[in-house]
């Protein structure tokens, strides 16, 4: 069963070539740029102890209320990383997340969920959120969540697979066929 | 032995139930076990506090000032409370850690400012 055109293979096959110079220049330049991240909350003394605490770390932490001020940050700013806080009894807080993921999917979302918010946090999940943490929250915790979800948006997608190169690679059982059939 | 903080910027809170954030700490009795862990609270409240410190099974509080109902529920819980502490939680852990801590104390660095 043929499951991709020739473009596809070599665009696969490019991508290993690519991956391993990719990887190595982000474990050299990370450590230089400050990761963007941007937390969307209506609790503002959270946002600014959070934001505060980001800052000291070393990232570039910015805060927004949520709704349309959150959306025009995150046009604006591009941030890496955005730490949604989920409400309870607001479901409307995942549209968030979608016009996120609509405007760019490589942007990593942090779910923050509290008492009554877990549905909407496995609901989150399922719509491409990086993963989602309970309240309250610890920030050591926090900070490794969002260099993880750094470093995976730092691994090269490929437009039309939908997942990053990397591990789509992995999980194809036929690559021996497909590199044999780029070559033949 | 789990000791928790509450904090406010870099002092200890001084009020328990407007504290935002909360610092632990173990120990074995004579030095820290493991790092310093910060926990962030999504709003204030005592009751989310109380919460946290049963949940996380902390052996000892270090706040400011706290109201006689939860004083009592913290003791009742065999929880050890030092209030009406004021000055910086740095400060104030390595009391709690040496022992040397007393509920009222006003800390050096509390009167250095």
């Amino acid at each position: 069963m043929v499951w991709a055109s020739r473009q596809e293979v070599t665009v696969v096959f490019l991508g290993i070539l690519i991956f391993p110079v990719c990887h190595a220049s982000n474990t050299l330049v990370l450590p230089m740029q400050k990761i963007k991240v941007l937390i969307i909350s209506e609790e503002p003394e959270f946002t600014d102890i959070l934001t505060d605490r980001l800052r000291s770390w070393g990232f570039t932490a910015n805060a927004a209320g949520g709704g349309d001020e959150a959306m025009s940050m995150v046009t604006q700013s591009r941030p890496d990383v955005v730490i949604l806080s989920l409400r309870s009894g607001h479901g409307h807080d995942l549209d968030t997340l979608s016009m996120i993921k609509n405007l760019d999917a490589t942007i990593e979302v942090i779910l923050l969920t509290c008492k009554g918010t877990a549905i909407a946090g496995m609901k989150g999940i399922e719509q491409g959120a990086f993963d989602c943490m309970h309240q309250p929250i610890e920030l050591g915790v926090l900070i490794e969540k969002i260099r993880r979800a750094h470093a995976q948006r730092s691994v090269p997608y490929i437009k039309g697979f939908g997942v990053p190169l990397f591990p789509s690679i992995l999980a194809c059982e036929q690559v021996p066929e497909l590199l044999s059939s780029l070559f033949a | 032995m789990k000791i928790l903080l509450t904090v406010h910027d870099k002092s200890i809170a001084p009020r328990f139930d407007q504290a935002t954030e909360v610092i632990i700490a173990e120990h074995d009795g004579h030095r820290m076990v493991g790092d310093l862990r910060t926990i962030i609270l999504s709003r204030r409240g005592a009751e989310d506090l109380s919460d946290l410190i049963v949940k996380e099974g902390i052996d000892c509080v270090v706040c400011g000032g706290i109201e006689e109902n939860y004083y009592r529920f913290f003791t009742w819980k065999k929880i050890t409370v030092f209030d009406g502490i004021i000055g910086s939680h740095s400060e104030a852990l390595q009391m709690a850690i040496s022992g040397t801590l007393r509920s009222g104390t006003i800390l050096p660095s509390a009167v250095e400012e």
